[in-house]
């Protein structure tokens, strides 16, 4: 089955990006779309986050990683994060360690939750 | 004198309401009263979800910018713990509604010294002064911190007779495991007076007494009722009826069954040898 890809739209309403940041690692992973980010495809976005990740720069924030996927959990289970309300970011970084850290930040518009 | 750690009663501000909104304020006036006073300041990140419930986990406790510079500060605060690190700073290049933000993110245990570090530096990243050099030695500075802070809590262990349970308590730091190098080094100068009682090996055991693990090695090869059986056997049996591979690699190497005897004869008085080394050094460790 093909994976489900995430276009870039014009202007979307809502944005947002994971990002693995350390020494020598800059990764992200980010979502820009006019439909509201489902914990389901948030998930998978953290989990691409991770496939780009060397199994050495994985095992150093795994611990990081585990904590993201928990706090998705719980973004959902209080009914997902909305910036249009507030006009302010959302933003939550785990460091496993000095200089390591998996982050999620988001921009715009809504995000984690049920499908609609 | 040993000061009086007046922040201690907030250990539990993320079990405790009236902690976790006493750290809050803590922040709150402790940063605001040093920002840039003729700038404009406004909240900077939300921890609230739709459900309007907020997210009391410190992460961030505070936040703060002042849109005319685009500067953001976010400041979580983490219990304090020995598995995680004292105080730790990056930047993060962001954005506001598709405008870029720099932001500084803190990440700190409650202690004196940690507030009286964040305003220092969150003074000079609103002036525009934070180089990536001062990151850095505050990196190195708190590094050092936080492997005193791990060395000091394995000391106490060792004072108090339990070692063992001590290093399987230490498990838990996994990725964050002390280097002995470090330990020798801290544990000389956190407190003399027990330095007694540690005993440091420099190499690991098994590489000091690799010797001793190969030739005991060898002998399971050898101790076994299978070689006991050869062994007869090639004692007993003319060469052309020795039909077992073992046999025949013995006999290849030693010739005949007199040099294999003096050979196992050498091999059991090294470890002997060896063993006696080993006790010798046990001996040390438990009469220090």
């Amino acid at each position: 089955m093909a994976k489900k890809q995430y276009k870039e739209e014009k202007d979307p309403l809502h944005r947002g990006r994971f990002q693995a940041q350390g020494k020598s690692l800059e990764e992200s992973v980010k979502w820009e779309r006019n439909t509201p980010l489902t914990v389901k495809e948030g998930k998978r976005l953290l989990n691409k986050l991770r496939d780009k990740l060397t199994n050495s720069d994985l095992k150093i924030r795994e611990s990081a990683f585990s904590k993201q996927n928990l706090n998705i959990d719980r973004i959902f289970k209080n009914g997902g994060i909305d910036i249009g309300k507030m006009r302010k970011n959302y933003s939550k970084s785990f460091e496993p360690g000095i200089k390591e850290r998996v982050d999620i930040e988001i921009f715009l518009g809504k995000a984690f939750i049920r499908q609609e | 004198m040993k000061r009086i750690d007046k922040y201690l009663k907030y250990e539990n501000f993320l079990t405790n309401k009236k902690s976790y909104l006493s750290c809050e304020k803590l922040w709150k006036e402790s940063i605001e009263s040093i920002l840039p006073k003729n700038k404009h300041h406004e909240e900077w990140i939300i921890n609230q979800y739709i459900n309007e419930t907020i997210d009391m986990d410190g992460n961030p406790i505070y936040s703060v910018w002042i849109p005319e510079l685009k500067y953001a500060l976010r400041i979580i605060q983490i219990e304090r713990n020995l598995n995680a690190q004292i105080f730790n700073i990056w930047i993060n290049d962001t954005e506001y509604e598709n405008e870029p933000v720099k932001e500084l993110v803190i990440s700190v245990q409650l202690y004196r010294e940690t507030i009286k570090e964040t305003t220092k530096i969150v003074k000079t990243f609103f002036s525009s002064k934070l180089t990536q050099e001062k990151i850095d030695s505050l990196h190195k500075k708190y590094e050092k911190k936080w492997e005193q802070e791990k060395v000091s809590y394995v000391i106490k262990y060792i004072k108090k007779d339990v070692g063992i349970i001590m290093f399987k308590r230490l498990k838990n730091y996994e990725l964050n495991q002390i280097d002995p190098k470090n330990f020798k080094e801290y544990s000389i100068n956190i407190e003399d007076d027990i330095l007694g009682n540690i005993y440091f090996i420099n190499d690991s055991l098994e590489n000091r007494f690799s010797k001793l693990h190969n030739s005991l090695n060898n002998l399971n090869n050898v101790l076994t009722v299978k070689c006991q059986w050869d062994f007869e056997k090639m004692s007993n049996y003319p060469k052309n009826k020795r039909t077992d591979d073992y046999a025949k690699e013995i006999f290849r190497q030693y010739g005949n069954s007199h040099n294999y005897f003096i050979s196992l004869l050498s091999k059991v008085n090294k470890i002997e040898e060896e063993t006696e080394e080993f006790k010798e050094l046990m001996k040390s460790i438990i009469q220090k």
